[in-house]
């Protein structure tokens, strides 16, 4: 598989994704999968400048993602996805079964959500949603750059925010 | 050491830890800044700056992210500087030690900066209410509450770091019993390893990177061979 | 509803560049820099019709103190947009929206530019100063003259692009100092980075050059070692363990 990563991360293309994980894997596009920025044209051109010359960036919505990932996959180099929440990720792994793991890499602090790594804030229904998406069996972790511990999704729910 | 050279290494590093995230980030945090600073109050500014620069090797690897978990290397640096300059150059372990010192510090200060996050949250938590009312004085006092308390890290990380460098010097240094050859070595082959893969890692994704890197090293080496 | 912007004046200006210094004062995981954010803009909101303490000085408090996280530098530039989008009366909805949009780009942006461009470049020129056998007053000069240059002018410019741009900021960010300045700066770090290594050998140790290259051939092979993990290790952890293992050796052997 061309794409490297598939994350979920609700500040999409920033410092971690192009520094912290584009350097070691050398990453030279990114597939930004948001049916809300894909509508909207100073969102995509914003995004466009926060990513490096050097990889291309494809602001897809969920229904075009899911049609374009095997072009995806087929590129000689490598890539990765972001998706901004857990509901956005599940409806693509819905609908392209080849995804078989999903990183997750930042989702931050709303009301209604908890503590669950200091990166990691999930509400009772993304909880679930990422359950749900494990009975599928997508091996879910939660990692905010590479250096870090990967924590699987049955630690990372179990956690208090440590 | 005096007991005001203890202090004033302290509250350098104390200023160091403010600047790592809280206040300015003028990078006086840096180890080459902060282990000069601590050898030059023990009057081996030298000493400080050889330290500095082995442990600031370490830090070209460090990308300070949000909120993903890095070292720390302001008091590090003045941990380790002051280790060395305690041990002496040329003592045999003198700069190993100061090494370890510096990267134990690195990692007591990472780990103080999660718990130090995690209790200005808890502060935040609890000003909820006059904060989602518009309250400048709320807005301010969290502020002024969150320097506060990474003043406070920065203290215990610091007195931490400079008993520990203490004890290594007065404690393990004088048992050591490698030769001076190979103690150096270890500590620049490590400092080398990190640094050379923070220097690879930047240098190889940019086009014709590596000869980029390979002309510096050549030049490098040409320069040593004239010292 | 938009309204006529007022002009910011010279003293509320450095008064924000002031606070900025401060930004990530009240840094934590629930909202970040966002409280940083509302401090800093403080100044300009007092010219809010209303002035301090009134409702839309209060709303816009509100507002502003929420979860953000940027770069620090270049949350400037998010300051300055705000503020002026605050002080012309813009919708709340769209602040809201550019609020979530910026994160990203801002963090991306700053992170290549300066943690992992202009701050190496600046740390290998200082280890290349002590390499070539210079003071260390000068080293540390160096370092904290050129880094700091560079540091503070892009805040100061920063937080002028967002204030005369507003929420329509975004193109600032495809100057070619952020298209194009990672990749020169990575360039003339590899140089640098090359060319300071094995000098830092030779000054910590005195060593001559078989010794240095010894040093740097085993380190680089250290540093492969790290590579093939693909990051995944820490190198200072790993370094720590090794030092560990081998000052036990030095101890007991």
């Amino acid at each position: 598989m061309s794409i490297e990563v598939y994350r979920i991360d609700d500040r999409l293309v920033h410092g971690q994704v192009v520094v912290g994980w584009g350097q070691p894997l050398a990453l030279r596009f990114i597939v930004l999968v948001d049916d809300a920025i894909v509508q909207s044209d100073w969102e995509r051109e914003l995004y466009r400048m926060g990513t490096p010359p050097e990889m291309d960036l494809f602001v897809e919505s969920v229904e075009s993602c899911a049609l374009r990932l095997p072009e995806f996959d087929s590129r000689a180099d490598p890539g990765l996805l972001v998706a901004p929440d857990v509901a956005t990720m599940a409806r693509l792994c819905s609908m392209a079964p080849g995804i078989r793991q999903v990183n997750v890499g930042g989702i931050h602090h709303v009301a209604g959500r908890v503590p669950r790594l200091p990166y990691v804030f999930l509400s009772p229904a993304e909880e679930a949603g990422l359950r749900a998406l494990a009975a599928t069996g997508v091996a879910i972790s939660a990692q905010d750059v590479p250096g870090a511990d990967a924590v699987p999704l049955d630690d990372l729910l179990a956690r208090d925010g440590s | 050491m005096s007991p005001a050279q203890a202090l004033l290494l302290v509250a350098i590093g104390v200023v160091c830890a403010l600047d790592t995230v809280s206040v300015g980030q003028t990078m006086i945090s840096r180890p080459i800044v902060s282990a000069t600073l601590a050898g030059a109050v023990l009057g081996a500014a030298e000493q400080g700056v050889v330290a500095g620069a082995v442990l600031e090797l370490f830090a070209l690897e460090t990308m300070p992210f949000g909120a993903s978990r890095y070292p720390e290397w302001g008091p590090a640096g003045v941990g380790a500087g002051a280790a060395y300059a305690l041990g002496g150059a040329g003592v045999p372990g003198s700069l190993p030690l100061a090494v370890i010192c510096g990267l134990v510090i690195a990692g007591l200060g990472s780990i103080s900066m999660v718990w130090h996050r995690r209790l200005v949250g808890r502060l935040a938590g609890s000003l909820r209410v006059p904060l989602a009312a518009g309250s400048a004085e709320a807005v301010t006092r969290l502020h002024l509450m969150g320097v506060a308390s990474d003043f406070w890290r920065g203290f215990a990380v610091s007195a931490i770091g400079l008993a520990l460098a203490l004890v290594l010097v007065a404690s393990v240094l004088p048992a050591w019993r490698a030769p001076y050859g190979p103690s150096i070595a270890w500590a620049l082959i490590s400092a080398v390893a990190v640094g050379g893969f923070a220097a690879a890692r930047s240098a190889l994704p940019v086009p014709r990177g590596r000869w980029y890197l390979a002309a510096g090293v050549a030049i490098g080496l040409y320069l040593a061979a004239r010292r | 509803m938009t309204a006529s912007v007022p002009p910011l004046p010279l003293r509320t200006r450095l008064l924000i560049l002031a606070r900025l210094l401060t930004l990530q004062g009240s840094y934590n995981y629930e909202t970040m820099v966002g409280n940083g954010i509302a401090f800093a803009m403080e100044p300009a909101l007092r010219l809010l019709p209303g002035g301090r303490g009134g409702d839309a000085y209060r709303a816009a408090m509100a507002r502003e103190s929420r979860y953000f996280n940027a770069h620090p530098y270049m949350a400037a530039m998010a300051v300055g947009a705000l503020a002026r989008a605050e002080l012309a009366l813009e919708d709340p909805g769209r602040i809201e929206r550019f609020r979530t949009a910026a994160c990203g780009p801002l963090g991306g942006v700053g992170d290549r530019l300066v943690w992992a461009g202009w701050l190496p470049l600046c740390s290998l020129l200082a280890l290349l100063c002590f390499g070539l056998g210079a003071s260390p007053g000068a080293v540390v000069a160096t370092f904290l003259l050129l880094y700091n240059a560079g540091h503070v002018a892009l805040r100061v410019w920063a937080l002028d692009a967002g204030w005369r741009s507003g929420l329509a900021c975004g193109p600032a960010l495809g100057r070619p100092v952020f298209r194009n300045g990672p990749a020169i700066l990575a360039r003339a770090g590899a140089v640098v980075g090359g060319a300071a290594i094995p000098l830092v050998v030779a000054g910590a140790s005195g060593a001559r050059l078989p010794g240095v290259v010894v040093i740097g051939a085993v380190g680089a092979a250290g540093a492969v070692a790290l590579a093939a993990s693909g990051g995944r290790v820490p190198g200072w952890r790993a370094a720590l363990l090794f030092l560990l293992l081998a000052a036990v050796a030095a101890l007991v052997v």
